[in-house]
């Protein structure tokens, strides 16, 4: 395997799908998004909802979130829990809430069943100095009757809840129904632009020492690959994966047919067919 | 594992589709494109070819206007210089003329006239049309006349002279006479109607009408035929231009003495320039010699005054 083909799978792999916090890029938006999340979260809210488009990078911001306070926890004084995929059965979601919030010690009084009641004896019986927070990522999978019993014990004021949703017409419905009166504060996370697509990719290459590849990313070809993912980022980095892994097949096999001072629209569009964004 | 075989197959196959509707958009465009040039050019060419009768009659016409305006100031005494001259100048434009329209008709109707070195290809016959497009000769016919057209005017009156001083019957002093009833101020007055109204369709009559008896006149002055002036005689006294009708019939009764019709016009003429004496004196003569009841009936209607 040739340099310049290792140096592409290297590529590729910075491209590899994930919500590790520690691969959160500081773009411009994203950033102001996050200082929002975090002075709704100081403000004494029962609910803050974060939502948009699939690929908008909600979970990205609720995982930088939690690994941010988490550090922070004693300092601060703030529990903060994160729980990235829905629990369909509520007493199994109530059980772990007071597992993660209390102490086996604490826990001993109560009975075998957990629900909605129990937990909020709980709080009030060993309160927090501040309310724990806690971070549902996919919201809009819950029931809408587990949402129901979500709102009631945020009204508590005992601990506080921030939740995202995709924006559907279901999240619109849950929006109406159950939380229009009791969420204080709603952020809305916009598709990418090109331009902070680019910057996005770039930085992220830059910051795995990839200067030579980043520096291939134009405008004009970053506003291709926009094109194709609809500014989405699990799109984006579907697509760069992809892309990066043929680059580097003809870096191997056939050296001739690519340029390595940009990138080509030719393979962006192969990168693209093969994720399925483009139908030929 | 990428299969890059394939995915280049597919992104050719994906490139084709989306250059698709490009594709039909140019042809469309090259298609309509193409219908508009084939439109315009086989439109144009007959165009062309109108244009080119048109400018001919158009110089026919000039031409003929001035001839005919030579016989409207036939009287007048200030015009009695250079007539040699501009009879040859329109002589040689006449001929020039129908050179021209010969060629034109020779291109208009080309699959008609078979020669015999030359193939039957379409491709000779549309040479012909373009030379006919803008020749050089076309334009300067076509201003000439205008230019001319004072000399024109000066030079036509003794060209009428000569009818007169063949005439045997009225006398010079009578001749001038007439002359003060009939010119410039008529003329003038009749110029003036013309530029007046050149708006009115009536107008346009006119002129058609004119431009039609002055090819007769021309055809009358080539064949020098009887008919011909007595249609011209008759043509004017209908139009109450009395004495050119009087010049006409008076030249037909000498082309032709038995033509019943041009004496009742030439006397009529006369009356109707005031000359009744003569007019009855000479009506008198023709119906002794001859069995006509026209002349009879004018007779007594001109001594009895009915005459209208």
């Amino acid at each position: 395997m040739t340099n310049k083909s290792s140096d592409y799978l290297e590529a590729a792999d910075i491209f590899i799908d994930n919500i590790d916090a520690k691969s959160f890029i500081q773009r411009e938006q994203l950033v102001s998004y996050y200082s929002a999340l975090l002075q709704a979260i100081q403000k004494p809210l029962k609910l803050i909802l974060l939502y948009g488009k699939p690929g908008t990078g909600k979970s990205m911001l609720l995982n930088k979130l939690f690994n941010d306070i988490s550090i922070k926890s004693s300092e601060i004084q703030q529990k903060i829990l994160l729980y990235p995929t829905p629990m369909l059965d509520e007493e199994e979601f109530f059980l772990s809430l007071a597992e993660d919030l209390f102490s086996k010690e604490e826990l001993r009084s109560q009975s075998s069943n957990y629900n909605i009641k129990t937990i909020k004896f709980l709080l009030e019986t060993y309160p927090f100095e501040k309310p724990p927070v806690i971070l549902l990522d996919e919201a809009q999978l819950y029931s809408t009757i587990f949402m129901e019993k979500i709102r009631l014990l945020s009204d508590s004021r005992l601990i506080k809840f921030v939740i995202t949703l995709h924006k559907t017409d279901q999240e619109d419905l849950i929006v109406k129904e159950h939380f229009k009166t009791r969420i204080w504060e709603s952020i809305e996370l916009e598709s990418i632009n090109v331009t902070e697509l680019q910057s996005y990719i770039q930085k992220k290459l830059m910051y795995h020492n990839s200067i030579d590849i980043a520096n291939m990313f134009s405008k004009q070809s970053v506003s291709i690959i926009h094109q194709y993912s609809h500014g989405n980022y699990r799109n984006s980095n579907k697509l760069l994966y992809t892309l990066f892994n043929i680059y580097a097949y003809y870096a191997q096999h056939q050296p001739k047919k690519i340029n390595s001072s940009f990138i080509s629209k030719s393979i962006i569009e192969m990168a693209a067919i093969h994720v399925g964004l483009i139908n030929a | 594992m990428l299969n890059i075989e394939l995915l280049e197959k597919r992104q050719k196959k994906y490139q084709f589709r989306k250059k698709i509707p490009y594709i039909i958009g140019f042809s469309t465009l090259l298609l309509i494109l193409i219908l508009v040039l084939l439109y315009l050019f086989l439109n144009t060419e007959p165009l062309e070819r109108k244009n080119t009768k048109q400018v001919l009659s158009s110089l026919e016409t000039t031409l003929l206007n001035s001839a005919q305006v030579k016989n409207v100031i036939v009287d007048n005494p200030l015009t009695k210089i250079k007539k040699a001259k501009t009879t040859k100048k329109i002589e040689e434009k006449k001929i020039e003329i129908q050179k021209y329209i010969a060629v034109e008709e020779e291109s208009t109707v080309p699959n008609v006239i078979p020669k015999k070195n030359i193939s039957p290809k379409p491709t000779v016959l549309e040479v012909t049309p373009i030379k006919l497009v803008s020749p050089s000769k076309l334009t300067v016919q076509y201003f000439e006349p205008s230019f001319n057209f004072l000399n024109h005017l000066k030079n036509l009156k003794n060209e009428t002279k000569v009818l007169k001083n063949n005439e045997s019957i009225p006398s010079i002093s009578q001749l001038t006479v007439t002359t003060k009833i009939d010119k410039p101020k008529s003329l003038v007055q009749k110029t003036s109607v013309v530029s007046a109204t050149s708006k009115n369709g009536m107008i346009i009559n006119k002129k058609r009408d004119k431009q039609d008896i002055s090819k007769i006149i021309e055809r009358f002055k080539e064949d020098k035929n009887p008919k011909l002036s007595l249609f011209i005689a008759k043509h004017y006294y209908t139009n109450k231009e009395y004495y050119r009708a009087y010049n006409y019939a008076l030249t037909t009764n000498k082309l032709n003495p038995n033509l019943e019709d041009s004496w009742i016009i030439f006397v009529k003429s006369l009356y109707k320039l005031d000359q009744v004496d003569r007019a009855i004196s000479t009506l008198q003569t023709y119906t002794k010699h001859s069995d006509s009841q026209k002349a009879e009936i004018l007779l007594i209607q001109f001594k009895e005054g009915k005459f209208e």
